[in-house]
């Protein structure tokens, strides 16, 4: 094969020079193989710590809701009813014994009423007892507070069997639902509220639809309402999808599905 | 007795043993391999230098001894850096597989006296190539280190690049040896020292870099 010492030679130098040289290319794709996942290390902790943050950011604006609903509730309900105890008690005659025990009766059941509202909103503040109750019995508790104040007909479906949740998802769910029937008693001038929770294996897919009069959603997050971009936050949180399906004078459909 | 290439070469590899010893241990596991690998082949060498002097025939025999024993000291280092039980499994099978290899080349197959044990050494090549590799992909470090300052990856370095390199030359080593000895004692000195040069500069830098990390983490 070779005939010559300097071929022998060439030849062996010229080999070496190659494995040398094919070391090398593989060296330099392990430094840049390590560098890109050096990069995405980084990446992935920059992600974790905004994932913190917009953790921590939705617990605070969760928090300052709820204190929110907790002042309106006071003021708009429990105020009220106590008021119009303190009014029954001040304006209570005791010369006149069956117009009294009339008042002292109507009392009674404005303080059974404050009870029960107390009750009512002491569930819906507490997070805990959320999680005690769950997604489905939590949601039920809103519906019947809705219901009682009578603005639209409300309903609620649950199909597939019930299954445990994540509780941190729980409460941030519960939340999110809370503020979606907010809004839609506030803006929507909707006359029906349909609530249809379905579980099946793996997915838990929560829709609430209302034939209210809908808004523009692109308007709506340009104009700075952040509302909207707050239960997307949360949704990413709990790594749900967040679907608006909305048009104006055609209600709005708000779908959302959380990986059990 | 040494000529200027045997001088550079034993300065660099004094070097390297040097920085050996006051390289970090807790920036390079299993130091103390590579310590023990660093006397024993210059002890090694040096024997094999005076005995060509005097004209003792006993290189030879020295290398069946040497090669066996850097290949299961350097596996053994290797090991330390091996976080799964697979490998880790898969590296100890070999070193039994190599020991028996070792064995039937060196009484059933080569000459002692007179052959090199290049088969042997290219077992050995094959083993590290693949294990450093291995190694070198999986490396994990500290988020805020560059994969420059981590002296594994120079140590690794030198191994792939030394033993890709004289893979190929101790294939001919033997047949040269026999057949045109002049030219294989030239390529010796082409290519053995140089490649020995550049895994002791390597390997000198992966202590230094060891040496700066602890300087790194007093401050």
């Amino acid at each position: 094969m070779f005939n010559t010492p300097e071929e022998i030679f060439y030849s062996v130098i010229a080999g070496v020079i190659l494995m040398i040289f094919l070391a090398t290319i593989f060296i330099l794709s392990v430094i840049r193989y390590q560098t890109k996942m050096q990069k995405h290390k980084e990446e992935k902790k920059e992600l974790q710590a905004n994932f913190s943050k917009t953790l921590l950011q939705s617990k605070l604006e969760i928090k300052e809701q709820t204190l929110q609903q907790l002042a309106h509730e006071i003021h708009d309900n429990l105020g009220q009813v106590a008021s119009l105890i303190k009014i029954h008690l001040n304006t209570l005659r005791l010369d006149d014994q069956p117009k009294a025990e009339q008042k002292i009766e109507e009392t009674k059941d404005l303080i059974k009423q404050l009870i029960a509202d107390l009750k009512e909103l002491s569930v819906s503040l507490n997070g805990e007892r959320i999680i005690q109750l769950g997604i489905a019995n939590g949601i039920e508790t809103e519906v019947n507070k809705l219901r009682k104040i009578g603005a639209f007909t409300i309903n609620f479906i649950q199909q597939g069997s019930v299954k445990k949740i994540d509780p941190n998802t729980t409460v941030i769910l519960y939340r999110m639902v809370q503020e979606i029937l907010n809004n839609i008693v506030k803006h929507s001038k909707a006359k029906e509220v349909d609530i249809t929770m379905t579980f099946t294996k793996k997915i838990l897919t929560l829709v609430i639809s209302d034939n209210g009069i809908g808004f523009d959603v692109h308007n709506k997050i340009n104009n700075g309402g952040s509302g909207l971009i707050n239960l997307k936050n949360r949704a990413k949180l709990i790594r749900a999808t967040f679907d608006i399906d909305t048009q104006l004078q055609k209600g709005t459909k708000i779908s959302i599905k959380i990986p059990i | 007795m040494f000529s200027t290439s045997d001088i550079i070469y034993y300065l660099l590899f004094i070097t390297a043993m040097t920085l050996s010893f006051i390289a970090s241990k807790a920036n390079i596991k299993g130091l103390i391999y590579l310590r023990v690998l660093f006397i024993v082949g210059l002890c090694t060498e040096l024997i094999v230098d005076i005995t060509d002097f005097y004209e003792v025939p006993l290189h030879n025999i020295l290398y069946y001894i040497y090669i066996p024993f850097e290949y299961i000291i350097l596996s053994t280092f290797l090991k330390k850096y091996v976080k799964t039980k697979r490998l880790h499994l898969i590296m100890t099978y070999a070193v039994f597989i190599y020991t028996f290899l070792v064995i039937y080349f060196t009484f059933f197959y080569y000459e002692i006296e007179n052959d090199y044990p290049g088969i042997i050494y290219n077992i050995g090549c094959v083993f590290l190539i693949i294990w450093t590799s291995v190694l070198l992909f999986n490396l994990e470090f500290k988020e805020d280190m560059k994969l420059f300052q981590i002296p594994f990856f120079w140590i690794c370095t030198a191994m792939i690049i030394f033993y890709s390199g004289v893979f190929l030359y101790n294939g001919f080593y033997n047949y040269l040896l026999e057949e045109k000895t002049e030219l294989a004692s030239k390529l010796r000195l082409l290519v053995n020292l140089n490649l020995n040069y550049l895994f002791y500069i390597l390997m000198s830098y992966a202590f230094i870099c060891s040496i700066r990390q602890k300087k790194y983490f007093i401050r």
